[in-house]
């Protein structure tokens, strides 16, 4: 802040320039929020999705409005951290900040009296005050309506019409962002104390701007007999889920493939061209066989974030919450726990945000502490990796192929997990301090190809950016580890797979992969595969490069043949296949439970206020990890008889 | 519709020109309520022998109420919202009469007199649907209003086009509604 904005100058200055969007969950803030800032906030057909504040600025007239997006609530007394988020804005008590300035009340026309109480009391606080009304085009398509001018003049502040997800309407808002500061101030505040009075009131308002609601939508309550069906509801979930699976490998394969082949291009030109033999193995080794063998899963994760964002815009959310409440109820928790578990498909980190719109907060550290169990697109690479060594390709049953089956069985084991964690935590140190849920059901709506293509590339942009930052960074180091000493004396006369093993096992990382081995050799991981289980704790993706480098001098184009081939090269298994049927399995197990990511580490830290509970989690997570990955072993082993 | 429903008043208060004037629409009684909100035993006129209000007027569904000198909106509100809320709950008490004919009979909530209906159509014809025909080249006009049913000629473009008389008499119909509910628009 400039240090004149003292007096009547900062009045004018936040008065004229920021404009808070407030509304209820789900009546399109974040819609026209991008719309007008042209920024990517998160939308989503669901209440909740936006849990924190996003600023940006729009530019009306040469000059800038700074738009803040707020979480949506329906009342300004807060009763969960994400509606406090709003509290403390309008309230300005965040830090190195005043007043907000002036308040643009979003409000859905299908729902428009629930909207009224929350203008009620916006409007109370005494800041100037405008309205947009969005979701138009619902009402009137529903055979409702409302006269605009008619409104505004009941409400006494200006009120602009908009279809918020396609722009229509915007300039109007952008018009009226001009004159922010010189929106009307309450003169008469709504009647908010008496409720009897606030209802005449709303009513009154509603009566004279000609309001009709519309129907309810015919083809929402169609399709939610099926899925809201306690049995085919779910059935249909599942059976979605199973589908979409079986596409994650043969769908997303052949895009693979082009990938794969694009880097063993890449790698032969490089190698052409390389003098020097450290950094011609360092390009084949840590770039191409470490880094790009994690690359090559974008489609994989393109793909799984196309479903996420379907779902999520078409408003299955909420469908989901309502289905899984009673399936939750045996966890102890509710249906609004179950969205953050859904979120967590895509990464734990939202999922974690998510957990913002709970008002218990008990029920919220349980979520928080069981959603990393959820399968996210970080597991992906591991796990296509690793059933692509279990079972051929074209292992079918029918029409249905096993890799994409053994996938949907992991998504479900990671469900089940969290459930079970959550279980258990309710019923012991996180017991009661429930409360009645609440969420709302919007009608489905269809999502403009804008929307989903945004949705898709704002997390393929992230893992790319991933991959080039943090997996590369622990790729370089691992590769440094298992490079050095570089052993000229002992190598010489060796041929290259040779060589390049021998400098392996006795470089630094192969020591320490040695050190732990006895720890994991009950689940039959070797000291290289160890190795890797170290470098997957800075992201999960970094066992896949690590594992890329291992073999990296035999096979880089196609790490899981050669991966497949590793044999045990000492101890009492030696010789034999160190890939096998029971150390797949345990690996798969391990990834499944182990808690292997920073940023879910710091965000359940910032979200909990304390080191205690992310602690809590990567302990009982570790021992979750172990124990079932040994048993997986075991119990692989006595199916197959090895 | 029960009893509650009947005696439900909604009334909210919007700005005019004159800044210390409130308009009190009250959504629910669009008969006059000049005669009611200006009486001398009224509780408007009370609050202006207390010295709280200056002024009181009415018409068909609205009061209008300025504020005495010293004071603000703000501190007088809430007793002129109730003595506005009082005098509207009194005229629709007695406007509370069982209707025999119109659409699924019953009683309809404050039925408007003939008189006043016609004050009210005017005014909206004017104001909603007069706009509308002249875009159009044509012209309305109502004729008489006879047991809630407004009559109404229509002269010019609009006469002998079915679909122009249609929309117009319907929207004439639906605004009319709006502050007056079971009232009905026939053409001649
Ligand atoms: N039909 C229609 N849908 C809209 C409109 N505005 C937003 N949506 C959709 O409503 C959902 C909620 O929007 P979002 O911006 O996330 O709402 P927020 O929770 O208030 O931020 C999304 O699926 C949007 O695509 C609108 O004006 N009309
Ligand atoms: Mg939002």
């Amino acid at each position: 802040m400039s240090c004149h904005a003292e007096n009547g100058d900062r009045d004018l200055l936040t008065g004229t320039r920021d404009v808070a969007l407030i509304g209820c969950p789900n009546a399109g803030k974040s819609s026209l929020f991008n719309r007008l800032t042209g920024l990517s906030a998160t939308t989503g057909n669901y209440p909740g999705v936006t849990v924190t504040r996003s600023r940006g600025k729009a530019r009306i007239d040469g000059a800038d409005v700074t738009i803040t997006d707020l979480p949506g609530t329906y009342s300004l007394s807060a009763a969960s951290p994400d509606e406090q988020v709003v509290l403390d804005h309008i309230q300005g008590r965040l830090p190195g900040e005043g007043e907000f300035g002036s308040s643009l009340v979003v409000m859905d026309a299908t729902t428009l009296e629930r909207s009224m109480i929350l203008f009620a009391h916006v409007f109370e606080l005494g800041r100037p005050t405008a309205v947009v009304l969005t979701m138009v085009d619902e009402l009137r398509a529903g055979g409702g309506d409302i006269d605009s001018a008619r409104l505004s003049q009941a409400l006494g502040v200006p009120v602009a019409e908009v279809v918020a997800h396609k722009g229509r309407g915007v300039d109007e808002v952008r018009e009226l962002l001009g004159r922010a500061g010189d929106w009307p101030t309450a003169v008469v505040p709504p009647p908010t104390a008496d409720r009897g009075e606030t209802r005449e009131w709303i009513d009154s308002v509603l009566a004279t701007s000609g309001y009709r609601a519309n129907r309810p939508n015919a083809t929402t309550r169609g399709i939610d007999r099926i899925l809201l069906h306690p049995v085919w509801g779910v059935a249909v979930f599942f059976l979605v889920m199973f589908l979409f699976f079986q596409t994650i490998f043969t769908v997303a394969a052949p895009a693979q493939g082009w990938i794969e082949t694009l880097f063993a291009a890449l790698g032969e030109w490089a190698g052409e061209r390389i003098e020097q033999p450290l950094v011609a193995d360092f390009v084949s080794t840590a770039l191409i066989g470490g880094v790009g063998g994690v690359l090559v899963f974008l489609p994989q994760i393109a793909l799984l974030y196309v479903l996420i964002s379907i779902l999520e815009s078409v408003g299955y959310m909420s469908r989901a919450a309502f289905l899984m409440d009673r399936v939750m109820a045996h966890s102890g928790l509710d249906g609004r726990a179950f969205v953050a578990m859904l979120s967590s498909m895509a990464c734990a980190v939202p999922g974690i945000m998510a957990t913002r719109t709970m008002a218990s907060s008990r029920d919220r550290i349980a979520t928080i502490l069981s959603a990393p169990l959820m399968t996210c697109s970080a597991r992906l690479p591991v796990y296509v990796l690793l059933i692509a060594m279990l079972v051929p390709d074209d292992a079918r049953f029918g029409p249905f192929g096993w890799q994409g089956t053994i996938l949907f069985l992991m998504y479900v084991l990671g469900g089940l997990a969290a459930l079970t964690v959550a279980r258990v935590l309710k019923a012991t140190i996180l017991r009661r301090g429930s409360l009645p849920f609440y969420l709302e059901m919007p009608p489905y709506r269809i999502p403009t190809p804008r929307q989903i293509a945004r949705a898709v590339w704002a997390p393929v942009w992230m893992f790319t950016r991933k991959v080039g930052t943090i997996i590369l960074a622990a790729t370089i180091a691992l590769w440094a580890l298992m490079s050095f000493p570089a052993n000229t004396a002992a190598t010489e006369g060796m041929d290259e797979p040779e060589a390049s093993a021998y400098v392996l096992e006795h470089s630094i990382a192969g020591q320490i992969g040695h050190v732990i081995e006895p720890v994991f050799a009950p689940q039959g991981f070797d000291w290289r595969i160890d190795v890797g289980l170290l470098g997957s704790f800075a992201a999960r993706e970094v066992f896949v490069s690590t594992m890329g480098q291992v073999v990296a001098a035999d096979n880089a184009d196609e790490p899981a043949d050669a991966l497949s081939a590793m044999t045990y090269t000492h101890g009492p298994n030696e010789g034999e296949k160190v890939f096998s049927a029971p150390t797949i399995a345990a690996l798969l197990v391990f990834f499944a439970f182990a808690m292997q990511c920073v940023s879910t580490l710091a965000t359940m830290r910032r979200e909990t206020n304390s080191w205690k509970w992310p602690a809590v989690a990567t302990a009982d997570m570790f021992v979750l990890a172990w124990v079932g990955s040994w048993l997986a072993a075991v119990i692989v082993r006595l199916v197959t008889g090895g | 519709m029960d009893d509650q429903d009947l005696n439900a008043v909604a009334l909210h208060p919007e700005l005019t020109q004159d800044p210390r004037e409130l308009r009190w629409v009250v959504s629910t009684c669009p008969r006059d309520l000049h005669h009611a909100a200006t009486h001398p035993d009224g509780p408007l006129s009370g609050l202006v022998r207390d010295g709280l209000l200056s002024d009181i007027d009415g018409g068909p569904g609205w009061i209008t109420t300025s504020v005495a000198d010293p004071g603000t909106w703000r501190d007088v509100v809430g007793e002129v919202r109730r003595a506005v809320r009082a005098t509207a709950a009194a005229v629709q008490a007695e406007g509370v009469l069982p209707v025999g004919s119109g659409s699924g009979g019953g009683e309809v909530r404050c039925p408007i007199p003939d008189d006043e209906l016609a004050l009210l159509a005017a005014s909206l014809l004017q104001e909603h649907i007069a706009p509308i025909a002249g875009a159009h080249g044509g012209r309305i006009s109502i004729r008489k209003v006879t047991g809630g049913v407004v009559t109404v000629d229509l002269v010019g473009a609009c006469h002998g086009c079915p679909a122009a008389v249609f929309t117009l008499k319907q929207r004439f119909e639906a605004v009319l509604q709006r502050t007056a509910p079971g009232a009905r628009v026939i053409e001649a």
